[in-house]
């Protein structure tokens, strides 16, 4: 009788063990950020898409090269999980002083986008706040003079695509523009659904 | 049946053959040629980028000093890099060296020319002229096609 409670205990181990609890990096349930989408409509973060996956990268629209890689590894996220109704895919931008949610609209119509696929902008202060909360640094680097005399900057930045739990937990991050990103996410949705 | 024996053994052969000839490099040769062109569509007054590959079949390395674009008055060869600090970053390159009997890409990540604030919306599907000057005195009209990212 002791040895089969030996075995009973040794078994439930192993398969508790097997299960696929992703590792919390970080739990963003607790925090609140009033952000606008493209369509100037208020979003709270995380709140409104608690009960979701969320994928999101961090962009600024006036950036070449390394951000249209970001937003393109989301779309391609998207499109290889099948549009999925329960996974939200987010852009937030770390420049709001341009990128409004109407320049945010443009940059949507370029890529095309899903209506499950939304870019975020805000204040100035909440959005320095969110990046804060979701360790995204950004810096002013170079800049230049156009044609009609404007300033016009390029930044140095963070290089992430970040999934939320249902629960709001961040429980994947990658470096954003890396060209196997797509792959690694969807490999690691499969083992989570 | 011999028909079958075309279609089924012959047809892929040459389709096969077609392919790698599109592939070969040119041979040493007084040429450079700029392939593989493209450039990622864009609304006007915002950003765009242009990627093609530079194959100096020459003797002799020549630098590509300046691109144009009519598209934009303000164009600039930019390298994304990976900073110090762990951050992406761009610094401008007055110039990019093509050495000898070799290949320099623009890609995504690396080598890129700014299209900045273009006068007008770029659209998948049309195309933008480009044009590269080099020390060489040689100059480059190209048309490139602006197109999908995926």
């Amino acid at each position: 009788m002791k040895t089969y409670f030996i075995y009973l205990i040794v078994a439930v181990t192993i398969f508790t063990g097997c299960q696929s609890s992703p590792d919390i990096i970080d739990d963003l349930s607790d925090t609140s950020f009033k952000l606008l989408n493209q369509d100037s409509v208020e979003v709270t973060f995380p709140n409104d898409y608690e009960g979701k996956y969320v994928v999101m990268g961090f962009i600024y629209t006036n950036c070449p090269d390394i951000c249209p890689i970001i937003t393109q590894n989301l779309i391609k996220i998207q499109r290889e999980l099948g549009y999925p109704e329960d996974v939200q895919f987010l852009g937030v931008t770390f420049d709001p002083t341009r990128d409004t949610p109407s320049v945010l609209a443009n940059y949507k119509k370029v890529f095309k986008l899903d209506k499950n696929f939304d870019f975020l902008t805000g204040e100035a202060s909440t959005i320095s706040a969110f990046m804060d909360s979701v360790r995204v640094r950004s810096q002013v680097s170079l800049s230049t003079t156009t044609e009609d005399g404007k300033e016009l900057y390029f930044m140095n930045h963070s290089d992430k695509i970040m999934v939320l739990d249902k629960k709001s937990r961040v429980i994947i991050e990658y470096g954003g523009s890396m060209p196997q990103v797509p792959t690694l996410i969807i490999e690691d949705f499969q083992k989570l659904r | 049946m011999k028909s079958i024996f075309i279609t089924i053994i012959i047809f892929p052969f040459l389709l096969f053959c077609s392919a790698q000839e599109k592939k070969e490099l040119p041979k040493s040769s007084d040429e450079i040629i700029i392939s593989d062109g493209w450039a990622r569509p864009g609304k006007a007054g915002m950003m765009s980028a242009a990627y093609f590959k530079i194959i100096n079949g020459t003797s002799s390395a020549d630098t590509l000093f300046s691109v144009e674009s009519d598209a934009s008055t303000n164009t600039q060869i930019h390298l994304s890099f990976q900073n110090e600090d762990g951050l992406m970053s761009m610094e401008e390159q007055p110039y990019v060296v093509i050495p000898a009997q070799s290949e320099v890409e623009f890609k995504q990540g690396g080598l890129h020319v700014m299209i900045i604030q273009p006068t007008n919306d770029l659209l998948e599907g049309d195309s933008l002229s480009l044009k590269l000057f080099f020390n060489s005195m040689t100059k480059f009209d190209l048309k490139v096609p602006i197109r999908s990212f995926n």
